[in-house]
This record gives C-alpha cells, sequence and structure tokens, in this order.
C-alpha cells in the first residue's frame, strides 16, 4: 500500500514542480527528502535475491524511508519495452540491459551519462573489457558492468578415458585429434558427435576467428565495415567449417543449442563434448539422473598455437541509469551498492557468474569446472560498439553466417562476401 | 371522365420545376421535429459503440498512417520529436530488393493456399458429419474443437518438435516405414517452411469452418433433396444445385474471414521459422512488418508496411463484401 501511494505523490509532486515531462537529472524531487520507491529492472535468471536484497538491504539503510521495487523482465521483446520506458516520464530508475544493447539504447538519448563519475565506482579501472567496452558510446560512459558470462568446453570424462585419451587437448590440433579418437571408439552409436557444435551457436564459434586474429567488422573513418572477407577471417571460418563438420552430426549444422539441447545430448551419451555457458553444467545431471556429476569436466576452448586460449565472447549485462528517472542520485547510489566487491564477489559465489572485474576474478571461491569459466574471461573479444549491432542481434545475422558456413551450400569466401555486406548495412545504419 | 393519364395524376420528378430550400422546409416543417428524432435516436444509441470503436480501432490507424510518413525510430521515440519525411518511407518500399515485392507475392500465394485448403478440407469434413452417426459426430467434434482450442503459439512449438531434425516425431515415423526420412531438415528452404506452416494453419482452421458449415448444411429444407433425388440428380449435382445455392452466404463469409486471418497471421509463422523468419525468405507481410518495425526498430518502415497490408486486405475484403450484399439482394428477392 505504503508503495502503491507514494510513487503517484512523487509524481504529482514532480509534475507541480514542472519537471514532469523530462525529469532534469540534478534537480531532486522533493519526494526524496521523506522518501520514495527506486525502481531496477533486472532480467530473468540473472541476479537472484541473494544479491539483490543484500544491495538493497544496504540502500534502505543508506536512505531512510526509501525502499527498492525490483522487477524482474523477461527477454523475449525486452528492446521495445525498454525503449517506450525510456521515452516516458516515469521510466524505471535502474535497468539491467545486455551489454551488446547498449550502444543502441545511448545513442537514443535515454540514458544518463557516467562518464564522470566513473571514478566513483569501485574496480572501474580493471573492470572486463568485453562489458565495458559495448557501454561506451561515442566517448562516453552510458552503464556499468554488472556481470559476465562465457562458454567453455564440457566433456564426458568417462567417455575420454574409454577412447584412451589421458591428457586435455593444448590447441585445436590436439582437440580434432582427441575427436578422431572418440568417433572411433564411439562408431557404433548413431548419430554421435565427438564434439556437439551446433552451427547457429555464433558465440561459440567466433573464438575459431578471433583465434586467428579475424574481426566481425572494422571502423574505417567513422564506418564500420564487415571483415569476414579478410584473409584471417576467411581461415578462421574455414577451420570452423572443418571442424563443424568432423566432428558434429550432420543435422546440427542448422540447429542451435537449445533445441534440441546441447547438455540434453552429451546427458543421452550421444556426444563427448559440447561448448556452452556455466548454467548449463547443471542441465546435464538434471537430463539424466543417472549421469555420474563427477564424470562432468570442463576445459577452455584452446587456441590455434599450443597453450593458447581461444578468445571468448563476453556475454553479460551491464546496469543503465533512465535519463528521465527523477531519482538519479539514489539510482547511482543503488549501482554504486551494487558493483562494489563485496557484492560481486556475493554475485560470484553464489550463481557463477564473472565478478565485473579482473582483479575479482582470482578471489572468488568456486569448483574446479566454474573456475575454468573465470579463467576463459581473462581472453575475451568485443562486438562492435555501435547502435545497429542490436538489429545484427536480432535479425540473427552471425547465427545465419555460421549455420550456412558449416552447411556449405556455397564456398565460403561467397558466403563471407554476402555477410559482409548485411554488416555494412545494418551496422552503419542510424537510429 | 376519361381516367386520367398518370402524369396528371402524379407528375414525375422531371416535370416539376426545380425545388428551392425554401420548398424543401415549406414541404418537411410539419414533420421536421419527427423526422429529426426518429433519425437521431438510433444514432444516439449507436454512439457509445461508435466512441468505442473510434478509440480502439480509428485512432491508432490514424495514428499507423502517420507514423508512415515519419523517420521514427528510438532517438525520435525517446526525444518526442516527430520527424516528418513524406513519402520517404514508401519510396524506400517500393524500391526494389526492399522485399516488398517478395512479401507480397509470398503472401498472396500463402494466403490462398491456406484459404483454399482451409474451405475445401472444411466443407468437406463438414459433409462427412452429415453422414455419420451421433456418436462418431461427437467424437470428431470434440476432438476438432479441441484442435480449434489449443493456442497458436503453444501449437506452433509442438509442432518444432514434431518436425525437429534428429528427434521429431514425423522424422521417426518416416524412416520407421521405410521412406528414408532420417535426419531430413524440414526447417531448410522456405518451401519446406511454407509447407509446414500452411498445414499447421490449416489443422487450426478446418475445425471452426467444418462446425460452421456442417450446420449451415442443416438449414438445406430435406425435401428439397428428395425433390432432386426424384428429378435423377446425382449426389454431386444436389450438392452444386441445392446444397450451395442455400449456403453460399456462409461459406462466402468463411472465406472473407479467412482471408483476413491468414492475411494477418504472425504466431505460427514466427514460432514455426523460430524467429529466424526473415534469414529464411518467409516473409508474409504480417510478419515483415513486424522485423521491419521491432527487430530493425524502423517504427515508421513498419508502419508504412502495415499501411500496404491494411489497403490489399481492404481490396481484397471489398470485393467479397460486394459478392456478398449481391448475395443478401438476391436471397431478398427471391424471398419477395
Amino acid at each position: 500500500m505504503k508503495k502503491r501511494f507514494i510513487a503517484p505523490t512523487a509524481i504529482a509532486l514532480a509534475v507541480a514542480a514542472g519537471v514532469g515531462g523530462g525529469a532534469v537529472p540534478g534537480i531532486v524531487s522533493a519526494a526524496s527528502a521523506s522518501g520514495g520507491t527506486l525502481t531496477v529492472w533486472l532480467m530473468t535468471g540473472d541476479s537472484t535475491t541473494t544479491v539483490t536484497n543484500a544491495v538493497s538491504a544496504q540502500f534502505e539503510k543508506d536512505y531512510p524511508g526509501w525502499t527498492v521495487n525490483i522487477e524482474v523482465q523477461q527477454w523475449s521483446g525486452i528492446t521495445a519495452k525498454v525503449l517506450t520506458s525510456l521515452a516516458s516520464s516515469s521510466p524505471p530508475d535502474v535497468m539491467e540491459l545486455g551489454n551488446t544493447d547498449v550502444a543502441e539504447y545511448a545513442a537514443s538519448g535515454g540514458l544518463t551519462n557516467l562518464t564522470a563519475d566513473k571514478s566513483q565506482f569501485a574496480n572501474s579501472s580493471d573492470w572486463l573489457s568485453g562489458l565495458e567496452g559495448p557501454a561506451e558510446f561515442d566517448g562516453g560512459l552510458y552503464a556499468i558492468p554488472e556481470l559476465g558470462g562465457d562458454r567453455v568446453v564440457l566433456y564426458n570424462k568417462a567417455m575420454f578415458k574409454a577412447a584412451g585419451i589421458t591428457k586435455l587437448p593444448t590447441d585445436l590440433t590436439d582437440l580434432l585429434g582427441d575427436g578422431a579418437a572418440l568417433k572411433a571408439h564411439y562408431s557404433h552409436v548413431k548419430d554421435f558427435s565427438a564434439f556437439y557444435l551446433p552451427g547457429e551457436e555464433w558465440y561459440a564459434e567466433m573464438p575459431f576467428v578471433w583465434a586467428e586474429g579475424g574481426q566481425i567488422a572494422v571502423e574505417k573513418g567513422g564506418k564500420w565495415y564487415g571483415d569476414l572477407q579478410a584473409k584471417q577471417s576467411l581461415v578462421g571460418l574455414e577451420e570452423y567449417q572443418a571442424f563443424q563438420n568432423f566432428m558434429s552430426t550432420p543435422a546440427s549444422r542448422d540447429t542451435n543449442e537449445n533445441t534440441p539441447s546441447d547438455a540434453g545430448i552429451l546427458a543421452a551419451g550421444k556426444a563427448a563434448m559440447f561448448i556452452d555457458g556455466s548454467w548449463t553444467l547443471g542441465e546435464v545431471t538434471a537430463d539424466n539422473k543417472a549421469f555420474p556429476a563427477s564424470d562432468l569436466g570442463t576445459f577452455v576452448m584452446p587456441g590455434v598455437t599450443a597453450g593458447s586460449q581461444a578468445p571468448v565472447f563476453m556475454g553479460g549485462s551491464d546496469l543503465a541509469i533512465a535519463k528521465n528517472s527523477p531519482n538519479q542520485a539514489q539510482a547511482l547510489d543503488w549501482v554504486k551498492i551494487f558493483n562494489s566487491s563485496q557484492n560481486q564477489l556475493l554475485q560470484a559465489s553464489n550463481e557463477g557468474f564473472i565478478p565485473n572485474a579482473t582483479n575479482l576474478v582470482s578471489q572468488v571461491k568456486v569448483s574446479a569446472n566454474v573456475a575454468n569459466y573465470f579463467k576463459a574471461a581473462a581472453v575475451s573479444a568485443e562486438t562492435p560498439p555501435v547502435p545497429g549491432w542490436a538489429t545484427v542481434e536480432a535479425d540473427n545475422v552471425m547465427q545465419d553466417l555460421f549455420a550456412a558456413v558449416a552447411e556449405g551450400k556455397q564456398n565460403v569466401p561467397t558466403i563471407a562476401k554476402e555477410y559482409d555486406q548485411k554488416l555494412d548495412s545494418l551496422l552503419n545504419m542510424s537510429s | 371522365m376519361a381516367a386520367p393519364t398518370l402524369p396528371e395524376l402524379a407528375p414525375t420528378r422531371s416535370q416539376l420545376p426545380p425545388l428551392g430550400p425554401t420548398d424543401y422546409r415549406r414541404a418537411k416543417s410539419h414533420s421536421w421535429r419527427r423526422s429529426l428524432r426518429r433519425q437521431l435516436f438510433p444514432l444516439t444509441l449507436m454512439l457509445p459503440a461508435l466512441g468505442l470503436l473510434s478509440l480502439i480501432s480509428l485512432y491508432p490507424i490514424g495514428r499507423l498512417v502517420a507514423t508512415s510518413f515519419q523517420n521514427m525510430g528510438p532517438f525520435q521515440l525517446i526525444q518526442h520529436k516527430v520527424d516528418w519525411n513524406g513519402f520517404s518511407n514508401y519510396k524506400t518500399l517500393f524500391t526494389s530488393g526492399s522485399g516488398l515485392g517478395t512479401s507480397v507475392l509470398q503472401t498472396a500465394v500463402f494466403v490462398f493456399t491456406c484459404v483454399a485448403l482451409t474451405m475445401g478440407i472444411g466443407t468437406g469434413v463438414a459433409l462427412l458429419l452429415g453422414r455419420i452417426g451421433t456418436v462418431f459426430r461427437t467424437f470428431v467434434t470434440i476432438c476438432m474443437l479441441l484442435a480449434w482450442a489449443m493456442p497458436t503459439a503453444a501449437a506452433s512449438i509442438v509442432w518444432t518438435w514434431l518436425f525437429e531434425q534428429q528427434y521429431g516425431v514425423v522424422n521417426s515415423l518416416l524412416s520407421n516405414i521405410g521412406l528414408g526420412f532420417s535426419n531430413h531438415n524440414w526447417f531448410g528452404s522456405e518451401f519446406s517452411d511454407y509447407g509446414i506452416i500452411v498445414a499447421n494453419i490449416v489443422w487450426g482452421a478446418v475445425p471452426f469452418v467444418a462446425l460452421m458449415m456442417y450446420s449451415s448444411f442443416t438449414l438445406v429444407p430435406r425435401d428439397l433433396y428428395e425433390a432432386a433425388a426424384v428429378d435423377g440428380a446425382s449426389a454431386a449435382t444436389a450438392f452444386r444445385q441445392v446444397t450451395m445455392p442455400i449456403v453460399r452466404p456462409i461459406f462466402v463469409l468463411m472465406s472473407v474471414m479467412s482471408v483476413i486471418w491468414d492475411g494477418n497471421v504472425f504466431n505460427q509463422v514466427w514460432f514455426l521459422t523460430q524467429g529466424n523468419a526473415q534469414a529464411q525468405n518467409v516473409i508474409p507481410l504480417g510478419v515483415w512488418q513486424y522485423i521491419e518495425a521491432f527487430s530493425s526498430n524502423q517504427y515508421g518502415l513498419g508502419a508504412a508496411v502495415a499501411v500496404i497490408m491494411v489497403l490489399l486486405l481492404v481490396v481484397v475484403t471489398g470485393y467479397y463484401i460486394r459478392i456478398m450484399v449481391r448475395i443478401g439482394q438476391v436471397t431478398r428477392e427471391a424471398r419477395r
């Protein structure tokens, strides 16, 4: 009851003060003296209540009379929802945004510029580049890293042992050799994949290109151009094609990692390896209760030279403040508390997400399987930090690129040319 | 005295001098209040409905048309900027390579196929319902109602599992009976995609059409069939000459509604292609306008596609409505 009463009062006061249409940052509304409600949008499946309760408890101690209202949002259709609420005069104060989407929201002018406040945030000089980079737009910082997630290889230790593999692969050639041994040993299993790699799982496939020094796109004179036809990119794409076709089933060339579920395929004994996020660790044993948890291992995807890591795609989320929020100061402080070392470590040890700064990564106590996700984060690559990238993702351009390469209906340079053209037009689209 | 000829009794309109405003007033002055009241009363009764319709239908259409003449993206939305750009969105759409031609052609073929199959199979099932016993009829009706009551989104997702490449039931069945469909990718080409989408839509639409057509068949008096049989008409002739003329208004109405439903279809296409419609070149207008507006966040361009879609549907349904009106007149005259 209290919450519901306070919000309209705050709006009424703001309107009375003449800031109803779009509250001016810096003007603290009269409501803040006595209290108010801070609304925070978080995405489903990310920070759990253990972390958010700790953050909000600290905030409510610092701001007596204030309450924090956390609203959990679904990913489906989130872009339209965020955009329309940013356009309204009473948006949520703090929002969790997918790291690669920040540039689009920043370009539209709906987010508060946090550049001047950066030094006040804990560990801000050590933030993960894969989370901070995409939050920068036009020289300004518009969001701060919340949590990170990447992908490593999950494998069945018992199958490795049965196939006579005694040590984990240190480079791509090693991995292919292990794949050949597994395929030979399990040739009697129908639809067996030594390494199940669905063609549309681009997050796990772009590392082949990055490992060779290729890029998705490069900036030239203020414009972005697809760079898939560059020599290193083509080498990476061709290596991926050979790897996928050798290691995974023909049926996997044009599918994604969810239908059928990659974890389910490993759990059913139809694959010895797959690559995915830390959330799939639990899925394997959940899908097949008879699968011994001790048989599940992880290792970082190796690169082309011995002992190297293939750069991972750093997925994750950033926290941003809506420009039209009348509670700028409170919103900033809530984000600061969230970003503190203490709460980042709590989140990492509790939920397995990678903490947002490199200096925190070594401090987290986690299982050996989760530790490899943290280890992989040390070598990461970024997607182009431009508003048009959100459309590239929405249109599934990268998924289709890697499915097309896996299917190989055209040769790789032809496919690369086609997708470079798509990237050229989408990345430079004015918002 | 000879009977007066008709013109003398009542001069035709052309024989009279033209009427001025005063003449009308004089002629109607005695009854205008009553007549006005008589005309206003039904209008007043309609007001709430009209008001509601304008609010939920006309206002959005007005906004849609206005947006289609604007450059509208996230920036304009958040900054509350109105950026008129004339016919620019339409020019973009009518430039070759925009996808409009493909989309319109796909929509036309897709809607025609869906409606023809739905009406054909629906009518066939309705005829069947008339011939089977009560127990079977109830059974078939319940089965159809269940299929019809299934939410389209849920049904489409279940269908993606049925047709799944490696573990799907369909591939498993087909390969078990020796047809070699093991690992067949049903969602690998636009034709195959459309085939499954059409099958899904027809499956969901047939029950309603069948039940409507069945109930309309029950309106046909039995003795007409007896008379036709006496005249030596075959079953097909009786259907053509007796049944169809009577149920045609319902048949046309169902077709019109199917055209509108299938022209606007979104869920089935979206879920069966798993959000990958554009990449697979499956872009009927209803899906394409969503992609333009909400994947690319170009709301102006998306609105322009939606306007074109509305115009096309108006043309198609306008044609059908004309047929319906004509059928209505024929029926009324026949009753007189």
